[in-house]
Parts: structure tokens; C-alpha cells; sequence
């Protein structure tokens, strides 16, 4: 991993220093293993030392001030979006309002990974920990994407339903409507998956942990660009530009993954319909990688 | 000054024993500190002060307390002492 890279998620030098420190542990550790048997004690003593560094550092940065700052215009854009997205989409709203409402949290979903590319909230020359920022969007996404949106679009199909059919159709419909994939949280989807219906539950799962994953590499990308962009006077244009290419990169690879599937015989279009996003997910990952190779770690911040 | 648990370990680890790298802390401890976590709380530490480290020669760092380090352990030690003497002055 480039020292820009690893700077994009641990700013500070303590946070380095300890990750450097383990590894040499788990090294001498491994070293010093007589056994087959030892040396996967040390590895597995090296993993959980690894992941207790990172969790750490991740959780130290939830106390800083500009991490919430970001985290609430992140939010509060991307609600924005949303409802402008929903209300050009759903004019005249259908009574009553709060079915229009209900859509909302399927909009953050799509609209808190684009906007986490801008970096809002941010200031230049602020040392942001990147880390603490994807642990708390991916918190935020599974919440959202697992368990908020599918029980909104559950509510508000029952509410259309109960609105627009007429009173014989009232009297023969079930007492419940049978939910969909969509209208499942993620722990019915990892039950199902689990059982019987395997594949539907399953594709539904990969396409919520893809939409979950998305906010983390355009974040990543964002501040990449940034970093990339610090020469430049105006830090509302760098961030703009930081997330425009950001965006591109994304829906780009997204886009080329969909005209690629297009062209496959129709038994193999259909079936990934995950399969944009994950590959807008590793094409921002490589792009991140790739633009912060020669950064120097100590200007790595945003 | 506030000294969570792990520092204090950590502390009366360094002055007991002498300068120590990260690795023989966790190994001393007897399960107090943890294997990663120990260099963040030591990272947190040099930071306020509480001790230093430099480059051992293993090439890895050795820390060791600094005088402000044992004044905060000592401290901590008394007012444990005071609270435990409460205690038991409450029950009797």
C-alpha cells in the first residue's frame, strides 16, 4: 500500500507508527513459531492485532468535530437531492404526503455515495481521518440500505395499494401483500439466502453490500483528486472538480460494465445486476490507488 | 490527570521493568494489554507526554517513562490507595 494511500485513511503519525509496530510484531512473532501450529497462532494474533488498530483508530477519529460536520452535510445533501429527485418524479404527490416522504430514504441511498465524493463540510489543510469517515458511511448504508429503505418501501406499497384499489379489489386481496427482495431487511435476505430460495436472496444481497460499499470509494476517490487538486487557491473548486471526477470514474466504469453486459447473449445480461456497481467499486479503488502512488504522506490530507 | 487502566499497566510495567519494546509489554502483561492496541495507547501516551520511545537496536522502538509519566502513576498509586482506605473505612 503507497504511503498516500494509507495517509488517505490514517492521517496522523501515531496511527501509522502503530500500524508499522504490529506488523513487526506479527513478523517476529512468525519468526519465532516452531510449528506449523504457531505460526498460525501468530497469524491469527497479527490479524486481531491489525483489526484492533484499525478500530481504534477508526473510533478516535468519532470524537473530532469536523468528522460530524461532514457527516451532517453529507446527510442533509444528500436528503436534499433525494427529495428533489422524488418530487420531479412523483408530481402531482399522491395523498397523502408521507407516501412521497417514504421514498426518500431509497434516494439517500444512491445520492450519500455521490455526495460523500465532494467532500462537504471539509476545510483545506484539514487532516481528515479517513477511516473513521468509511466506518461511519458504511454504518450509515447498511442502516439505510438494509433496514430503513426496504421497511419504507414496504409502507408505501401497502399505502398505493390500499389508495388506488377499488373496493371489490380491497375486499379480495390478501390480508398482507407477499414482499419482494425489495422489501426485505438484510437479516430476512441472509436468512433466505441461507435457505431454500438461494439465488434471488442472494443477488439482492450482493446489490445491497455493493450499494452499501459504494459511499467508501467515492470518498476515497474524492479525497484523492483532492489531494491531487491542492495547489489549486479555491477549495470549493478543488472539491467541485475532486467530485465531478470522482463521479465520472464511477458512473463511467458503472456505465461501460452495463453496455458490456448489454452486448451478452440475454441469459448472462440479466443475472449480475450487481455487477455495475462492483465494478464502479474496484475501478475507484484503482483509480485511488493509482492517483495517490507518489503522494507524500504528509500532504495527503484534504 | 485522568490515567485509564492500560496506561497505568503500561506505567507501572515501564518502571518496574525498565525500557520495553511494545511486544514484551503485551507479553508481561499478563492479558491486561493487547497485541495492536498496546502501540495506540502507547502512541496516545508519548503524545501527552507520559513517556518516549526511540529506536532500540532491533530497529524497532523502545519505550521508556518520562519524569512526568512516573509522577502520574505515583499520583494514580495514592489516590487508589486513599480510595480503597475509604472503603474500607465506610464499611467498618
Amino acid at each position: 500500500m503507497s504511503a498516500g494511500f494509507s495517509a488517505l485513511l490514517i492521517p496522523d503519525e501515531c496511527g501509522h507508527r502503530a500500524l508499522e509496530e504490529t506488523l513487526a510484531d506479527w513478523r517476529e512473532e512468525r519468526a519465532r513459531a516452531e510449528s506449523a501450529f504457531g505460526r498460525a497462532g501468530a497469524d491469527l494474533g497479527g490479524l486481531a492485532g491489525i483489526a484492533r488498530v484499525l478500530a481504534m483508530t477508526a473510533g478516535a477519529g468519532l470524537g473530532r468535530a469536523d468528522v460530524w460536520r461532514f457527516f451532517a452535510w453529507t446527510m442533509i445533501a444528500s436528503a436534499i437531492a433525494s427529495a428533489i429527485l422524488v418530487s420531479l418524479n412523483a408530481w402531482p404527490p399522491p395523498s397523502p404526503l408521507s407516501s412521497v416522504l417514504l421514498l426518500i430514504p431509497s434516494g439517500m441511498v444512491l445520492f450519500g455515495g455521490f455526495v460523500t465524493a465532494f467532500g462537504l463540510g471539509l476545510s483545506k489543510g484539514m487532516r481528515v481521518p479517513g477511516l473513521t469517515l468509511c466506518a461511519l458511511m458504511i454504518a450509515t448504508s447498511t442502516g439505510l440500505a438494509g433496514y430503513v429503505v426496504p421497511k419504507a418501501n414496504e409502507i408505501f406499497r401497502q399505502q398505493l395499494f390500499a389508495q388506488f384499489s377499488n373496493a371489490e379489489a380491497q375486499r379480495a386481496r390478501p390480508a398482507r401483500l407477499p414482499t419482494g427482495t425489495a422489501e426485505q431487511s438484510a437479516a430476512e435476505l441472509l436468512r433466505k439466502a441461507m435457505s431454500d430460495d438461494r439465488s434471488a436472496a442472494r443477488r439482492a444481497l450482493l446489490q445491497r453490500l455493493a450499494v452499501t460499499l459504494s459511499p467508501v470509494a467515492l470518498l476515497l476517490l474524492g479525497a484523492a483528486f483532492r489531494v491531487r487538486f491542492s495547489r489549486v487557491r479555491s477549495w470549493p473548486l478543488t472539491q467541485a472538480a475532486g467530485g465531478v471526477l470522482a463521479l465520472a470514474v464511477f458512473i463511467g466504469a458503472a456505465a461501460a460494465c452495463v453496455a458490456i453486459q448489454q452486448s451478452l447473449p440475454p441469459a448472462y445480461a440479466g443475472r449480475a445486476l450487481s455487477l455495475p456497481w462492483w465494478t464502479a467499486i474496484v475501478v475507484s479503488l484503482l483509480a485511488t490507488l493509482w492517483l495517490s502512488r507518489q503522494t507524500p504522506a504528509s500532504s495527503a490530507a484534504d | 490527570m485522568k490515567l485509564p487502566n492500560s496506561e497505568r499497566v503500561i506505567l507501572q510495567l515501564l518502571v518496574g521493568k525498565g525500557p520495553c519494546y511494545g511486544l514484551e509489554l503485551v507479553e508481561s502483561s499478563r492479558g491486561a494489554l493487547k497485541r495492536g492496541g498496546v502501540y495506540v495507547t502507547l502512541g496516545r501516551m508519548e503524545e501527552k507526554g507520559l513517556l518516549k520511545s526511540a529506536s532500540g537496536e532491533s530497529g524497532r522502538r523502545l519505550y521508556r517513562p518520562t519524569a512526568l509519566g512516573e509522577r502520574a502513576l505515583a499520583a494514580a498509586q495514592i489516590f487508589s490507595g486513599h480510595l480503597k482506605l475509604n472503603r474500607t473505612g465506610v464499611k467498618a
